[in-house]
């Protein structure tokens, strides 16, 4: 080396290389910047009964547009399903009788039914009038403990087996005192539809929606890494305290836990998520169940059914219709279904 | 049987650049055995670039080139880690920190402790960036560097001591130019 | 070939001089709350330092590293009953000012709450 003519050479080859290290750069940070990663926009407004957050971020589209066109569709059923005043499942209750119910609303009711028969009506989509009794139907309704006679005649006024479903007519009858709730089912939908209508903006956008806990993934977080989801301790100080953490790069979750909507009379906790069987709040050992589905709509109906059912045996049947369970009892022991701890991992 | 200048030439080309090649997969397996203590994929102490910076003061760029992912690939094959992610980020990192200190060791302006310096930053930097750009795809590892570039640093100047002084002992005798 | 060159130096000190840099603004990832007004980074907020504050109509506090709604001029003044936060997962939301308030998510929190 020490022959060579060190002008000549930085004239020549230092050159060369010297500038071809500098495009080798120039080109990586290019490449680097071009590919940066996905930003992500949160909205949160109410809808439902309770706030909606939609994370949604995107390589083609503006983030912003993805999220109205998924707020519209969190409003509008909404404005189908949320209020139980108005809307084709209020006349329904109220006459006992609707004919040309549209696609939407078949679906949802037949959704319904589905989940109660795959549970042994765990999830019970009639209920409603017990939860009245309760006061567990409006925020404001005053909550006490019923009479038991007030409960057996509420009782003979539930029962899903009963609602009479006419598909080819697109028609429902339900018997005389019979009401029909889709508010279980209806948070989660909307969650659903909501990634559908993202999805078909843009296939490749990527986030999730949390409707009041109710979580689903439009796609995982900067396309390959989970969202991670805490479950929330049901006896802890504060809403952000969590027992457990799920990774999901897809599908949803959901809970159902006593701490949600509950009274104490004489030191016994009262709360909103009532047995179907007994018409009192379940008493199943289970404080809080979680339950993985890839549709938000089926997580939300069978966190409720698998709280009613604790360890019931019949809970072993869940997986068999893609649902996993994560259950945390009054002891503070969990249940898992077997393949949840799939979803502990990263 | 005459033998030409050339044929002796290129035989010991040939037989430096397997030396060096051995010689820098064995010390890649040997770091690879000590601790990193950084949360980057593939983190690496760098010692095995002794043999780079060895080879920068004599062999053509070529050469050097061959070297940087000769011992990478065979180091690779040896700790197993051929074709995972923090294998392509260290031989990104090595092949531009070849290339920089082989321009640094050919403008005559600076030591051995500088050019090692100098490779030892940049190779950080590049395989942060191959992290950040294809791996994990964001850009919050690059935080990490300031620390890469103090451990890299430690490493570097241990390197360009021992290369210091196996030059002083063993002159330019090795090389083939 | 030299141990140290003519030029080391230049070296040397452009490397300690990136290593400072970089180091200044990382040593600030002090715990932070964001506001936002209409989707919009407002705003944020040091955790550490105690301070109170009026926006939107409403009368922000924090304290102990924890930052609540003390006041607010919106009807249900669920904002209010929410309480203090000091981790991220649930925002405290106030839909009738179009306030949101959160603590953003490092590396290893959570990025949801099901409930």
């Amino acid at each position: 080396m020490s022959k060579r003519n060190i002008a000549s050479f930085l004239k020549g080859r230092v050159l060369f290389y010297g500038i071809l290290l500098v495009a080798a750069a120039a080109i990586l940070t290019y490449l680097f910047l071009r590919e940066k990663p996905v930003e992500y926009y949160d909205r949160t407004e109410y809808y439902l009964g309770t706030y909606v957050t939609v994370r949604v971020g995107s390589k083609t589209l503006s983030p912003l547009v993805l999220a109205d066109a998924a707020m519209k569709e969190i409003k509008r059923i909404d404005e189908k399903f949320g209020g139980r005043g108005s809307g084709t499942i209020a006349q329904l209750n109220a006459t006992g009788q609707a004919n040309d119910l549209d696609n939407e609303t078949m679906f949802l009711i037949k959704s319904a039914l589905k989940v109660a028969e795959n549970t042994g009506g765990a999830f019970d989509p009639t209920l409603f009038t017990l939860t009245a009794l309760w006061g567990f139907d409006y925020a404001d309704s005053e909550n006490r403990v019923p009479l038991d006679s007030e409960i057996v005649s509420a009782l003979a006024k539930t029962g899903y087996r009963r609602v009479e479903l006419d598909e080819n007519n697109m028609a429902v009858r339900l018997p005389e005192g019979l009401t029909l709730d889709l508010g279980g089912i209806a948070k989660g939908y909307a969650v659903d539809l909501a990634i559908a209508r993202i999805k078909s903006l843009d296939p490749q956008a990527t986030g999730f929606i949390d409707a009041g806990g109710d979580i689903g993934v439009i796609g995982p977080k900067y396309g390959n890494r989970p969202w991670i989801v805490g479950i929330r301790d049901p006896r802890g100080n504060s809403v952000q305290d969590v027992v457990e953490y799920i990774y999901l790069y897809d599908g949803a979750v959901a809970t159902s836990g006593d701490y949600e909507r509950f009274f104490v009379v004489d030191g016994i906790r009262y709360h909103h998520i009532l047995d179907p069987k007994t018409g009192s709040p379940s008493r199943s050992g289970a404080i809080s169940a979680t339950v993985i589905n890839k549709s938000a709509m089926l997580a939300d109906a069978y966190a409720t059914a698998a709280f009613v059912m604790g360890k019931d045996p019949g809970i072993t049947f869940l997986p068999r219709y893609g649902t996993l369970v994560f259950l945390v009892m009054e002891d503070r022991s969990t249940f898992k279904s077997p393949g949840f701890e799939v979803y502990q991992q990263k | 049987m005459t033998y030409r200048d050339s044929d002796a030439q290129t035989a010991k080309r040939i037989t430096t650049l397997s030396m060096l090649v051995a010689m820098g997969s064995v010390m890649y397996l040997l770091e690879s055995l000590i601790p990193f203590p950084l949360p980057v994929p593939g983190g690496r102490w760098g010692f095995s670039n002794l043999v780079l910076l060895l080879a920068v003061n004599g062999l053509s760029l070529r050469d050097t080139l061959y070297l940087a992912i000769g011992k990478t690939l065979v180091g690779g094959l040896l700790t197993g880690r051929l074709g995972t992610p923090g294998f392509i980020m260290g031989i990104s990192g090595i092949v531009a920190s070849a290339l920089l200190m082989w321009l640094l060791s050919r403008s005559r302006l600076f030591g051995m402790a500088g050019i090692s310096l100098a490779g030892a930053a940049v190779s950080n930097l590049v395989q942060l960036f191959v992290a950040a750009w294809l791996i994990v795809r964001s850009g919050e590892i690059l935080f990490l560097y300031p620390y890469m570039l103090l451990l890299g640093s430690i490493s570097a100047l241990i390197n360009a001591y021992i290369a210091h002084e196996v030059i002083r002992r063993i002159g330019d005798t090795i090389w083939f130019d | 070939m030299k141990f140290l060159g003519k030029f080391d130096w230049l070296i040397i000190v452009i490397l300690i001089l990136a290593a400072i840099i970089l180091f200044i603004p990382h040593g600030q990832s002090a715990p932070i709350a964001e506001i936002y007004h209409d989707g919009r980074l407002v705003m944020t907020v040091d955790l550490r330092v105690d301070s109170h504050f009026s926006l939107e109509g409403m009368e922000i506090a924090v304290s102990g590293g924890r930052i609540s709604v003390v006041d607010s001029d919106c009807p249900d003044r669920i904002c209010v009953n929410q309480g203090a936060i000091d981790r991220p997962g649930i925002p405290i939301v106030c839909v009738p000012n179009r306030v949101v308030i959160k603590i953003p998510a490092g590396d290893t929190q959570f990025d949801a709450i099901t409930q």
